[in-house]
């Protein structure tokens, strides 16, 4: 009767128990004191806490996913000094307050901190796009492609026989193209470029270099299309379209989905995990 | 044994059958409860690749990211904490904000308010809802000492504030009009009376408060308080009212609300430190003032910094401390 009294008490002790929420170690040592106050350790690091530490956790995740995957070789310290040297020209004078405010102690410490990690995922994210490249190209449709846009259907006629004459489609784009985003010059497009959906719907079934034989009308606006395709085979320009489709969020997404999983992905505090299950859902582990 | 149990069967049915419910509502109860993990006897956040990231891991990273300035959040509040004097008015007054803000987000997120108001005061560095009063009177004592800071080093600020600002205390008094270049005959009838009420001896005050159509300024005698050079006013209002001198008055200024009559109340310092947007735009014009107000208050009490050197220059850059401050 005892031992059961005993399992009894054990269990309902288990039903009582909380979700596991963690304490950083040496809690009370003073971090620094003024006066009679003293910050500790463990002040600091609940204060931290605090702050919405899901995008910590998952920035660390993916660097150790990505220092298993990819050396830090010198390709990638040339790459990653290169895009230094651009950021820093572009913030100018104000590029060491910069660093300052996001806490870096100085030049390298950026490029260690910031821009190596950065890098790695460039190079992570072709190797994957390279990888998965059949699948990834059939989903995006990466093409190459001439676009000009006219705001009246006959403009875009008159320019589709020009073009079919033997005109020049730079040319006959600055004839009749009303944007200046469309002028006419060789582009690499592809689902998530950002174009029109009746461009990207027209793109999605061609399989062959070709010109539109009627203007595409965009049907949210009053807007024509000419599309005239030089490549619809992404094999023939590989380096591009991996470079491009390796811009695309979502298949770096995709990629960093996979690699969680497979480096078996586990959270044990409630606070992180409630976090990471609010902003970052996709990459917690599948029950 | 058998016979036992044969006696007994009843009985142990019963008690096989409370077990298994009794196991049962224990693993429901606990099925959904995140798992703690320990390495080496350390807390362990997360795991992947197989390696334990510790909390003290996740400490060092943390602190790489927000550590200064979460180090100057708790150091701020020692600081006011134990050099700022408050009083009754002040408590009664953090007091009042508390529970303002308690009833504003029950208002907003209903019977959920308490967990919203908690990631709230989380974020600000607090851990329960209880603390909402304490937050509070911090903010209240640093605005107190921040005006002080300002008051008694005026010879500091005043001058290149006044120079670049022109501060002063304003009032107007509006007609407003949907088109004020072609007024309504309704329009110009309301404009003519207001200036037959000046006209006639009335007061600026009192035709403001009983005739102008801003009626948020009118119930202050048409004062709109506080302004500079870099408030959010009309251009032709923010120009006129910037070119009077203290006590002149303006001709009648159009703007896309209508036609207004603007004075200038005052230019003292005496009256603009009763204003706290005298006091917000001087924290507006010198960013780091405040921070270099507590630094110095801290230096009153002493800081010891462990022998951290590195955490002593990454707080100094952060407060734009230089060397001799």
């Amino acid at each position: 009767m005892k031992k059961i009294l005993v399992l009894l008490t054990l269990i309902l002790t288990l039903a009582g128990c909380s979700d596991a929420s963690v304490r950083v170690s040496n809690r009370n040592e003073a971090v620094i004191s003024v006066g009679s106050t003293s910050i500790t350790r463990g002040q600091l690091f609940d204060m931290m806490m605090n702050q919405d530490p899901a995008g910590t956790v998952i920035t660390m995740a993916k660097e150790i996913i990505l220092a298993d995957k990819i050396e830090v070789t010198d390709e990638v310290r040339a790459k990653a000094r290169e895009t230094f040297e651009t950021i820093k020209e572009s913030f100018g004078e104000t590029f060491s307050d910069y660093l300052v405010q996001y806490g870096y102690k100085d030049e390298q410490d950026y490029i260690d901190k910031a821009l190596i990690p950065f890098t790695l995922q460039e190079f992570a994210t072709e190797a994957y796009v390279r990888e998965n490249f059949e699948r990834l190209s059939a989903e995006y449709y990466p093409r190459q492609v001439r676009i000009l846009q006219t705001t009246k259907e006959e403009d875009a006629k008159a320019a589709i026989a020009e073009i079919q004459d033997g005109a020049n489609f730079e040319d006959t784009a600055k004839k009749y193209s009303t944007s200046t985003t469309y002028k006419g010059e060789m582009e690499l497009v592809h689902k998530a470029s950002g174009k029109p959906t009746a461009i990207n719907t027209y793109l999605s079934t061609v399989r062959q270099p070709t010109l539109t034989s009627t203007p595409i009308k965009d049907d949210t606006n009053t807007l024509y299309y000419v599309v005239q395709v030089i490549e619809a085979n992404p094999e023939r320009f590989l380096d591009e379209a991996v470079k491009s489709l390796s811009a695309i969020a979502a298949i770096s997404d995709e990629m960093f989905v996979k690699y969680f999983e497979e480096a078996n992905f586990q959270i044990y505090d409630i606070d992180v995990y409630a976090g990471v299950k609010e902003s970052f859902a996709k990459f917690l582990p599948k029950k | 044994m058998l016979d036992t149990i044969k006696k007994h069967w009843f009985v142990i049915l019963v008690g096989i059958l409370f077990i298994s419910a009794s196991v049962y509502f224990a693993y429901d109860q606990t099925k959904d409860i995140l798992r703690g993990k320990k390495v080496d006897g350390k807390d362990v956040v997360f795991e992947i690749n197989g390696q334990n990231i510790t909390a003290d891991d996740f400490y060092e990273k943390l602190y790489d990211e927000m550590g200064i300035s979460a180090i100057y959040t708790l150091f701020e509040r020692a600081v006011i904490a134990q050099s700022a004097q408050s009083d009754k008015d002040l408590e009664s007054e953090a007091r009042i904000q508390a529970n303002s803000t308690i009833e504003n987000f029950k208002s907003y997120y209903g019977d959920s308010y308490e967990a919203v108001l908690l990631q709230a005061i989380r974020g600000v560095g607090y851990s329960k809802v209880s603390d909402l009063e304490t937050y509070f009177k911090h903010l209240l004592l640093l605005e107190k000492e921040t005006k002080n800071h300002f008051i008694t080093n005026s010879d500091t600020f005043y001058e290149e504030f006044f120079e670049k600002k022109s501060p002063r205390l304003v009032s107007h008094i509006l007609v407003a009009m949907d088109d004020p270049t072609k007024p309504t005959e309704q329009e110009q009838a309301r404009w003519d009376e207001v200036k037959e009420a000046l006209a006639s001896g009335k007061s600026f005050k009192e035709v403001a408060k009983e005739m102008s159509d801003d009626t948020g300024s009118a119930a202050n005698d048409g004062s709109i308080g506080y302004m500079d050079s870099t408030s959010s006013l009309v251009p032709e209002f923010l120009l006129a009212a910037l070119s009077l001198d203290e006590g002149e008055t303006s001709e009648w200024i159009r703007t896309t609300y209508g036609w207004h009559l603007i004075t200038v109340d005052s230019t003292s310092v005496e009256d603009l430190e009763k204003e706290d947007g005298f006091f917000s735009a001087l924290s507006t014009h010198f960013p780091n003032a405040q921070r270099q107000m507590v630094w110095a208050m801290a230096q009153e009490l002493n800081i010891d910094f462990k022998g951290n050197s590195e955490m002593e220059e990454q707080l100094k850059v952060f407060l734009k401390i230089t060397e001799g401050e």
